[in-house]
């Protein structure tokens, strides 16, 4: 008789492991304009917007995450305004791809708390081996056979439980305090960048607060093959949401129009709000897809007057992004072969290649961007000088409603001055299991690379 | 593409740019994407037009494109 219990209760427990089921993200009946994690309003950070810093973490595996860890390391022991604080604490913004979104995501939620934890939690585990021993675990067989649960979603309960300690965005917003997290993914459907902030979510008719981070965080981080897409719903329209005149100028100017960039991005936001019987769902992917920098969230909140960053152009007296880039060149050894590359290696060469030409334009773009702004106003004072020195007229121009410093940061591992350490770095794997020793290199040249950096350097003399 | 704008008023107000308060003010130059954006300005609404569809071209901070807003004259 026990032995019929038994294999009923274990029948029974693998049929229900059979309609394991993802994470859905819940719906958002109403539209509330302040509602969930948004960046601040304006009116409440001028004053602390005279400098402002933005850091951009960069996808690629543990060696991004501890690079990144090295570089905030860095700025915590780096004192500003005669000591009064460091310039993590000025720190406005993070914006993070894939491994780099796991630094960022925990020192959102947990602050400096980060430097005597994470190390254990993360950096120096084998999350890698975890993720494989799941897969090995008969019970997930079953629960994997469900259409609506797959690999990732074992990676999912794993940051959730071991990483993030079950922290939704919720716990984010009960923060209150600066940085603002933007984990970046990608969306499968349309290229883009998928940024993980409830404006966004706004766009799903649904409720960022209840989501736990590590699911964006593995949505952030899901390799392609490797990992499976991360799912989610798109809800009926929250009742008094509507896209904003931003993205309602971008589409009508189409896109032969005189800023096809901009109706690129309003139109690739926009068919989740207007065509959702066509969109029902989304399904994100790595962020590197798309910016495996991280910047390009930054460049088009600067660029949009939708964006957080536009509204506060007239604010900033310092505007300063620090990239951590964790790129790495393997030793390539396709060349010396006849016979073509197999399927494994035109497979991964398919899914970096276009990533790691993108990541170098993105840094210049977001460089050129930034200076263009910085050179406009530059550009009224000079005439303005002429005007004074030739004209005796006292003409007065204009003057340009902002006036920044710009300071761009890259953080590579192509900057290591050692030819020996560099191409030791420069020949990481990505991966989420390196060793302690890879991992205190890697924090310590994240440090190293900041200090010896030139325009970090110009930079500190003027705010130190 | 960057374009430039200079909002003329007679009193210093805030810029409203695509519905959002934009930091800039009036007499300033104002920096913005190329395309069209709709212009107003923040406080009471005693000016004409409430709000103008722009679509700047060919500007530079030196050179930026009007756009004037005149105050009612019966309030």
């Amino acid at each position: 008789m026990k032995t019929i219990q038994r294999t009923s209760a274990l029948i029974l427990l693998l049929i229900l492991a059979g309609c394991a089921h993802y994470l859905v993200n819940a719906p958002k009946s109403n539209y509330e304009a302040d509602f969930g994690y948004r960046y601040l309003p304006k009116a409440q950070t001028t004053e602390q917007d005279k400098i402002y810093v933005v850091l951009a973490l960069s996808g690629g595996g543990t060696r991004a995450a501890a690079l990144s860890y090295g570089v905030m390391e860095k700025l915590k022991a780096t004192p500003i305004q005669n000591g009064s604080e460091t310039l993590l604490d000025e720190v406005d913004v993070i914006s993070s791809v894939s491994g780099g979104s796991f630094t960022a995501a925990y020192y959102g939620l947990f602050g400096d708390q980060l430097f005597s934890d994470f190390k254990d939690k993360f950096l120096c585990r084998d999350i890698q081996g975890e993720l494989t021993q799941n897969l090995f675990n008969p019970f997930n067989w079953f629960r994997l056979m469900s259409p609506n649960f797959n690999r990732i979603d074992l990676a999912i309960e794993l940051y959730n439980e071991t990483v993030f300690d079950q922290k939704t965005y919720q716990d984010l917003i009960n923060n209150g305090k600066q940085p603002f997290v933007a984990v970046n993914a990608t969306n499968l459907t349309t290229g883009s960048q998928f940024t993980f902030t409830q404006p966004g979510f706004d766009i799903l008719g649904s409720n960022l607060s209840t989501l736990p981070v590590a699911r964006a965080v593995a949505s952030s981080s899901a390799f392609p093959i490797l990992l499976s897409p991360v799912s989610y719903k798109n809800y009926p329209a929250s009742k008094g949401f509507d896209l904003s005149r931003d993205i309602k100028n971008g589409l009508k100017d189409q896109y032969n129009g005189p800023n096809p960039r901009r109706y690129m991005w309003a139109y690739n936001q926009s068919i989740y709000h207007t065509d959702k019987a066509e969109h029902p769902y989304v399904h994100l992917m790595d962020g590197g897809l798309s910016d495996n920098i991280g910047v390009r969230y930054i460049a088009d909140n600067f660029n949009h007057s939708s964006g957080f960053l536009y509204p506060r152009k007239t604010a900033i007296n310092e505007l300063i992004i620090i990239i951590a880039n964790a790129k790495t060149q393997p030793p390539e050894s396709l060349d010396e072969d006849e016979s073509p590359p197999n399927l494994i290696d035109v497979a991964y060469k398919t899914a970096t290649v276009s990533m790691d030409n993108y990541s170098f334009e993105s840094v210049q773009m977001i460089s050129d961007i930034l200076k263009v702004s910085e050179r406009a106003a530059q550009e009224i004072l000079d005439c303005q000088a002429a005007i004074d020195e030739h004209c005796s007229s006292g003409y007065k121009l204009p003057r340009m409603g902002h006036d920044f410093k710009v300071t761009v940061v890259e953080v590579n591992f192509l900057n290591v001055e050692d030819s020996v350490k560099r191409q030791r770095l420069l020949s990481l794997p990505t991966s989420f299991k390196l060793s302690k020793t890879q991992v205190d290199e890697l924090i310590s040249v994240g440090g190293e690379l900041l200090e010896q950096s030139k325009a970090f350097n110009n930079l500190l003399k003027r705010i130190k | 593409m960057n374009e430039y704008i200079l909002v003329e008023f007679d009193e210093n107000r805030e810029v409203i740019i695509d519905e959002t308060a934009s930091g800039y003010y009036t007499g300033d130059v104002i920096e913005l994407g190329a395309g069209t954006h709709t212009i107003s300005l923040e406080g009471p609404k005693n000016f004409s037009p409430l709000e103008q569809d722009i679509n700047p071209s060919g500007t530079s901070s030196i050179k930026p494109l009007p756009i004037p807003f005149f105050k009612d004259t019966h309030t």
